[in-house]
Parts: C-alpha cells; sequence; structure tokens
C-alpha cells in the first residue's frame, strides 16, 4: 500500500503550468490544435495530473513530442473545483488536483478535458529537449 | 478514366437487382417501399415514382463502394485506415486500433448519409479505441468505437459550451450510422 499523496501549495494564480505531450495523440495530425486526450486522467495518474512549473520543468527527464501550457487562474475559474498545487516531493513538478479518472466518469472527463484544451495553447509542436536533458542533441 | 473490373460490375448489378426485387416482394405489389398506398395515383404513376425510389437507393448503396467516392467520406476511411501504428502515438501501455477496430469504425461511416456531414473529422487512437471527433467553436461531438475485442459497443459524445464551460453534454449507448447523423446535423444546428 502506498503513503498517500501530500498536498502542495496552491499556485499562484498568475502563473502558469506545461504538460509535455508524452505521446504524439495530443495533438491533431497538423499539430495545430490540442486534443483532449491530453487532459484525460488515466488510472496511473493516482496523484493527479502532471505539469510543470516552467517548460523545461515539463519534460524533465521525459521524451516528449511537444510541450502545451494553460494559465493557473484559467483552469481554478473552470467551475468545477479543480486545483494546480505544487508538489513537494519533486521540485518544479505541479499537479492538477480535481479531475474525474475517465473510466470513471467518462461524461465529466470529456467534458472537463474539452475545457482544458479551449483555455490551452501549444508552446512547442515537437519535441523539445533543453540543454541538460538527457535526449539533447547540441 | 474510370475502370470497373467484371466481378465489380456484376456486383452492383446483383446489389441493384437485389433493391429492386425488395420493391416487389411481399405483396408482389410496388408499393410496399412506400408507407402507404396513394389513393388517386395511376399504376403507371406509381410505378415510376417507385422505381426512382429504388434507383435512389441503389445509388446510395453504389455510393457506399468504389464506384461514386465521396471526398468526405473517402477522406475519413483513409484516415481511419492510416491512423498510426507507431508507438510515438501512444502511451507505453496502450496498442493501436487493430484492423477489427477500424473495420467497426468504417462500417458505421460508410452507413452515413449524406456524406457530406462528414467533413472535418479528426480521427485518433485510444488505447485500441478510435476516436472521430467533429467541432465547431461551441459544439463537439466525438463517436468512440471501443476495441473490437472487448464486444462493447460504440458511444457518442454531444456536448456544448458556453463562456468556455461545458453547458449540456451526453454520452449516447450504442451508437451507429443514423445516430451519428442525427447529431452531425445538430452540429451544425
Amino acid at each position: 500500500m502506498t503513503a498517500p499523496h501530500v498536498l502542495g501549495d496552491l499556485l499562484a494564480p498568475d502563473s502558469d503550468v506545461f504538460r509535455a505531450c508524452t505521446n504524439k495523440n495530443f495533438l491533431n495530425n497538423l499539430k495545430t490544435e490540442i486534443r483532449d486526450r491530453a487532459y484525460y486522467r488515466k488510472p496511473k495518474d493516482t496523484d493527479g495530473l502532471s505539469l510543470g512549473l516552467t517548460v523545461d520543468d515539463a519534460v524533465h527527464d521525459l521524451e516528449n513530442f511537444g510541450v502545451i501550457g494553460a494559465g493557473v487562474a484559467q483552469i481554478q475559474n473552470l467551475p468545477r473545483g479543480l486545483e494546480v498545487r505544487t508538489d513537494p516531493e519533486l521540485p518544479g513538478h505541479a499537479l492538477l488536483h480535481g479531475l474525474p479518472y475517465k473510466h470513471e466518469n467518462e461524461k465529466l472527463a470529456e467534458d472537463i478535458a474539452w475545457e482544458l484544451v479551449k483555455i490551452s495553447r501549444i508552446v512547442h509542436n515537437d519535441s523539445y529537449y533543453p540543454p541538460g536533458h538527457r535526449l539533447h542533441a547540441p | 478514366m474510370t475502370f470497373y473490373c467484371v466481378d465489380d460490375i456484376q456486383d452492383r448489378e446483383k446489389r441493384y437487382a437485389e433493391i429492386v426485387a425488395l420493391s416487389f416482394s411481399a405483396t408482389g405489389a410496388p408499393w410496399n417501399l412506400l408507407d402507404s398506398p396513394p389513393q388517386r395515383v395511376s399504376i403507371a404513376t406509381y410505378l415510376l415514382g417507385t422505381t426512382a425510389l429504388a434507383v435512389s437507393s441503389a445509388e446510395e448503396l453504389f455510393a457506399v463502394g468504389d464506384s461514386k467516392p465521396n471526398p468526405a467520406k473517402e477522406s475519413l476511411i483513409k484516415q481511419i485506415e492510416n491512423i498510426p501504428s507507431h508507438r510515438d502515438f501512444y502511451d507505453a501501455d496502450e496498442t493501436p486500433p487493430d484492423q477489427g477496430t477500424r473495420n467497426d469504425a468504417r462500417k458505421i461511416i460508410l452507413g452515413v448519409s449524406p456524406s457530406g456531414v462528414l467533413a472535418g473529422a479528426d480521427v485518433y487512437g485510444y488505447y485500441g479505441g478510435v476516436n472521430i471527433c467533429w467541432e465547431t467553436p461551441r459544439r463537439k461531438i466525438k463517436l468512440v468505437i471501443p476495441p473490437h475485442a472487448s464486444g462493447g459497443q460504440p458511444t457518442l459524445y454531444h456536448g456544448q459550451m458556453q463562456d468556455g464551460s461545458v453547458m449540456e453534454s451526453d454520452i449516447e449507448p450504442n451508437a451507429d450510422s443514423k445516430l451519428l447523423r442525427t447529431w452531425l446535423d445538430w452540429l451544425q444546428g
């Protein structure tokens, strides 16, 4: 049995958070639109949906196919009770709390994913590996 | 120039014959394709009307086949067939849709008429299933075809957004071509 996750602090409303596209299906074929699956909470996302405080934090140690971002205020202003909190166990990491699991409440998960897509933007539409990343190519 | 192989022509002629035969079956009269027999229409007019209906149905069937491909339908079928299988498109614990699942999706799309309403779809795989989305600034529908081996039924999500929030939405079970057509009409409404 794993220990319950310790909640971090709420992020300031004027900050942004970023999410790595961990597969190519997060974006449409033209890489111009974000797909709702970028914001589905799956069974493995026990602590919440993984976010980074910066673009570099979002792709930390991850193979990625782009990065998307959104404003914390816009996320927390959705009438869904969502919270964006720091992860006390991993500096630079944040978690989106309050998302339903897709397999438990599919309609609500679809609704919220669509709303999150609407307030999100594409930061990188291709793989992004900053200096220091294990996959960085100079 | 269009080339038809003999098998295609024979197949189409057979399907046409089946439709015409259907219109004359049961009572032996041609009006069983219509809701009720007309009261003051000559049999000649009636035969013409029924034949036109049969031909219309045959044309729709042929449009489903290869002879008169509709660009929107053809493009969507290609998108389904071309859903990537490469691992870059999926999570580590995820598989791409197999051929049986793609065929299930194809069947629903082929049954939608008229085909123009199908334009603008985004198609992608999700955990062995096929997702097909259509969206306008305020409305969205998504046809979800589950993995064939799961034995599950396709579903259709439809939602309407206002000021950035989804105001109305639902998921319809047992989605088929007819249901999809109904919600595609709603999407444009």
